[in-house]
């Protein structure tokens, strides 16, 4: 069979069983990394080729195996980009002795373990072509490294990167990635030396020089790529090929000089402008397809060559086990007992130790690295496999043993600290821009700093060329402008985005995420086939957007005066609460809650308690009036209270209760809108870890249920 | 606890510093370590080759070695410069059978017996010496 045919079936059979494999593990709660890694381990020798050799020989070839090779060094090289790319030194300032001595303690303890257990294993499992220098460093480093993205990955999705064990954690991970990276660098310049592929002087020269230049040179000139992407708005792809270029000339660089060509491309990410658009930009455009495609790749192929029958016998597996403990002992002890001894609680403590002890994919390479040059033998190489797999699998729930979310939660209650709050906001109408600009400002929490996106997406017809460069036109100024001329009278940064799209809703919620919005800030007007408000666009955004989302309609242009909240129960009238107290807060305004409680029904809050859920500052208190109304129509009491014209801002949240509720069509009138002329501002929370918040809401199908 | 940068330095040595020295000690002491000799990758059988034997592929991870002959593979040890295989070939006149390879490995050259119960090509009683030699790569 011709090589591209065997090549194209490859990808199709790893991509295929990675995803199963990556759907299977995260419905028990693991990483979707982990189930890559067991579909490569699945799909070599150990599995595959143990039960069907035949079809193994014919799918995986060993004379094809270099093309899949080649490929996965490519994608690793971009993915390693990545991770340097998100490396922040801002991590590292100000974390205090506690991060600066766990992680330090956190590479050395298990770097010292690594090299004392290499005083067993040298005789047991190498040869005598390899140094024990060379061995026990390797060992060191591989006990050593933590997969910081893994760890970031689930500090966030546990939502623990705002507390103190995030914080330290990430630091550590953050610190541990640079150091592995770099002792692997001399590890692989020693071995090379060794077999006198370059001589180990020429690398060391060269490798001082090269991060010299990176930092001295590189470093300030890609500031230019920073510029050229704020005067553009958005990463072109010319800006991505200049990347890539770049990328590709570090690695080539790094490995010409005898360390690794991974090194140099992680080393350009680390240098990268740290703005946080262009590096959600960037690593969007690059992420699918080296997560999706070149990754598993990377993963089979290393799964290609582990053999987990060579680790036979009592003895072999006495050594897995030596390593198991060491490798744990080492990282996720030295972390525990270094945190536990700089003031941290036995459970924070033991928390770092356990993140710090993933290892994840960053094991995976730095062990191909070392199976490559020969530092190690297959067997070990298939033992440290397992240990890679084992480690991260563990992470998850240990962590959730010690650490329950609810624990967790109260921690990042406790401990959050004040940072950007992102709002995006879509513009259609040039002449609604202001005025979302106005909302996104009030809705801004105290204490955080509002970040603000301008978006513009344009609609594609089908004879338009997919040219996302053609945004350059007058359409940007024309719909935007409104908006940044408002944003500098009010001397507040606007970050302007203007695309092409078929899908605006689906678009404007990928958009979202990529930016990591807190909230999808809407503006509405009459569409051409519809008079309701949560149609159309509006109901995409509401159902996919991962943030919470809040539509206006402007009905005057004057500066609010009082702020009517109504208050039933539902999930999106605290969201409301929440929103009507943030805008009294930032606008001095006096805010109404109206709670609507049927008649002879027990209310659901007192007065104190709706107060306390606006989270006003304690000056502003007395300026919140809560009014209790019984009525069996919540939504009639609402209007009548609305049409007395006392509130000309409405803040309401999503639910049947008030005749709202998102749908693409539907005859259900939106009441509200249609009997009163005060300003709305509709809110939809969004409920973390629910990824279409909005099919269907719960409330809306309780609220029907009680309503029957 | 208190955080007082003399504590905070005192720590950095104590778990910082014994561990670096201890590495340093730990290079130390590998120096007079010894590993097994590299054998691993294919040998030619130049003298004494049992037909369906004239190929030998070891796969070695320290004195733990996989050797494949006669399309097929049997672990294998080595102690010192001594190697000992059960070899069962799947193919040639030897197939199904079992043949004990015991051999010493001096630089690139393998010389050694091979002794089989049923085969004819190494009859126990007298052992087929054989020769092999590394092949280039």
């Amino acid at each position: 069979m011709h090589f591209i045919l065997i090549l194209l079936l490859q990808i199709g059979v790893i991509l295929v069983v990675s995803r199963i494999a990556s759907a299977l593990f995260r419905r028990i709660g693991q990483p979707q990394v982990v189930g890559e890694m067991a579909a490569g381990i699945l799909l070599g020798p150990s599995l595959f080729g143990w039960l069907a050799p035949s079809m193994s020989a014919a799918i995986f070839p060993p004379e094809s195996l270099v093309h899949l090779n080649t490929l996965s060094q490519v994608g690793l090289v971009v993915f390693m980009f990545l991770v340097g790319l998100e490396f922040d030194p801002k991590l590292l300032r100000g974390r205090g002795h506690a991060a600066l001595v766990t992680s330090h303690v956190s590479i050395v303890a298990p770097f010292f373990l690594g090299s004392l257990l290499a005083l067993l294993l040298y005789p047991q499992l190498s040869d005598d072509s390899v140094s024990f220098d060379g061995f026990a460093l390797f060992m060191g480093a591989a006990m050593s490294v933590t997969a910081f993205p893994v760890l970031a990955r689930i500090l966030q999705e546990r939502n623990l990167m705002r507390t103190k064990v995030g914080a330290i954690a990430i630091a550590c991970a953050a610190v541990d990635d640079v150091t592995a990276w770099a002792i692997l660098a001399v590890v692989v310049a020693i071995v090379r030396a060794n077999s006198l592929h370059t001589p180990l002087w020429l690398t060391l020269t060269g490798s001082v020089i090269y991060v010299g230049v990176m930092l001295v040179v590189v470093r300030p000139a890609l500031r230019l790529l920073e510029k050229r992407y704020h005067y553009r708005g958005r990463v072109s792809q010319d800006l991505v090929a200049v990347v890539l270029v770049l990328v590709l000339a570090s690695a080539w660089t790094t490995e010409w000089l005898g360390i690794h060509a991974l090194f140099g491309a992680f080393c350009f990410g680390a240098v990268m402008p740290k703005d946080r658009g262009l590096v959600h930009e960037l690593t969007d455009k690059l992420e699918h397809v080296t997560v999706v495609l070149l990754l598993p790749i990377f993963f089979a192929n290393a799964g290609l060559r582990t053999s987990i029958g060579l680790v036979s016998g009592a003895e072999m597996w006495s050594f897995f086990g030596l390593i198991m403990l060491v490798a744990v002992g080492g990282k996720l002890g030295g972390s525990a007992i270094a945190a536990r001894m700089t003031g941290l609680g036995w459970r924070e403590a033991s928390a770092i130790g356990i993140l710090m002890n993933t290892r994840g994919l960053m094991e995976l390479v730095i062990l191909t690295i070392g199976l490559d040059l020969g530092v190690i033998s297959p067997a070990l190489f298939a033992m440290l496999v397992m240990m890679a797999l084992a480690t991260t699998f563990m992470t998850t729930p240990m962590l959730q043993w010690l650490y329950p979310m609810e624990r967790l939660r109260e921690a990042a209650r406790e401990e959050g600290e004040p940072e950007d709050f992102t709002i995006l906001v879509p513009v259609s109408l040039p002449a609604s821009g202001p005025g979302l600009l106005r909302v996104a400002c009030a809705l801004v929490p105290r204490g955080r700093t509002a970040r603000v996106y301008g978006a513009h997406l344009r609609r594609v017809d089908d004879h338009s060329l997919p040219d996302v460069d053609t945004s350059d036109g007058p359409s940007r100024d024309a719909a935007l402008d409104p908006l940044m001329k408002k944003a500098e009278e009010l001397g507040t940064a606007v970050r302007p985005l203007v695309f092409a799209t078929e899908r605006p809703g689906h678009d404007i919620a990928d958009l979202a995420r990529t930016k990591g919005a807190d909230m999808v800030l809407m503006g509405w007007h009459k569409p051409v086939v519809s008079n309701r408000i949560l149609g159309g666009v509006v109901n995409e955004v509401m159902s996919r957007a991962e943030s919470d989302v809040a539509v206006y309609v402007e009905r005057s242009f004057t500066l609010w005066k009082r702020i009517l909240v109504p208050y039933r129960d539902a999930v999106h009238d605290d969201a409301a609460l929440d929103a009507a107290g943030r805008i009294g807060a930032t606008s001095g305004i006096p805010v109404t809650v109206l709670h609507v409680a049927a008649p002879g029904d027990d209310v659901v809050a007192t007065a104190g308690e709706l107060i306390d859920r606006l989270m006003l500052p304690r000056e502003m208190r007395s300026l919140v009036d809560v009014k209790v109304v019984r009525s069996d129509d919540a939504l009639d009491a609402l209007v009548v209270q609305v049409r007395r014209g006392e509130h000309d801002l409405v803040v309401i949240g999503v639910a049947r209760t008030w005749g709202l509720t998102p749908s693409f069509f539907g005859v259900r009138h939106e009441r509200l809108a249609a009997d009163t002329n005060a300003n709305l501002l509709i809110l939809r929370k969004h409920v973390k870890g629910q990824r279409r918040p909005m099919a269907p809401p719960a409330e809306a199908v309780a609220d029907a249920a009680a309503a029957e | 606890m208190s955080s007082s940068p003399l504590r905070t330095m005192v720590l950095y040595v104590g778990l910082v510093g014994v561990p670096l020295a201890g590495l340093v000690g730990v290079l130390r002491a590998g120096v007079g370590l010894a590993a097994p000799p590299a054998i691993g990758g294919a040998w030619v059988v130049e003298v004494g080759a049992c037909p369906g034997l004239e190929r030998l592929e070891i796969d070695q991870s320290g004195r733990f070695l996989r050797a494949r002959a006669g399309g097929a593979a049997s672990d294998a040890q080595l102690d010192g410069a001594r190697i000992t295989a059960t070899l069962r070939p799947a193919e040639g006149p030897c197939a199904g059978q079992t043949i004990a390879l015991h051999g010493r490995f001096t630089e690139d050259v393998l010389t050694g017996t091979l002794r089989s119960e049923a085969c004819t090509c190494a009859p126990s009683a007298g052992p087929r010496s054989f020769r092999a030699r590394r092949e280039e790569p």
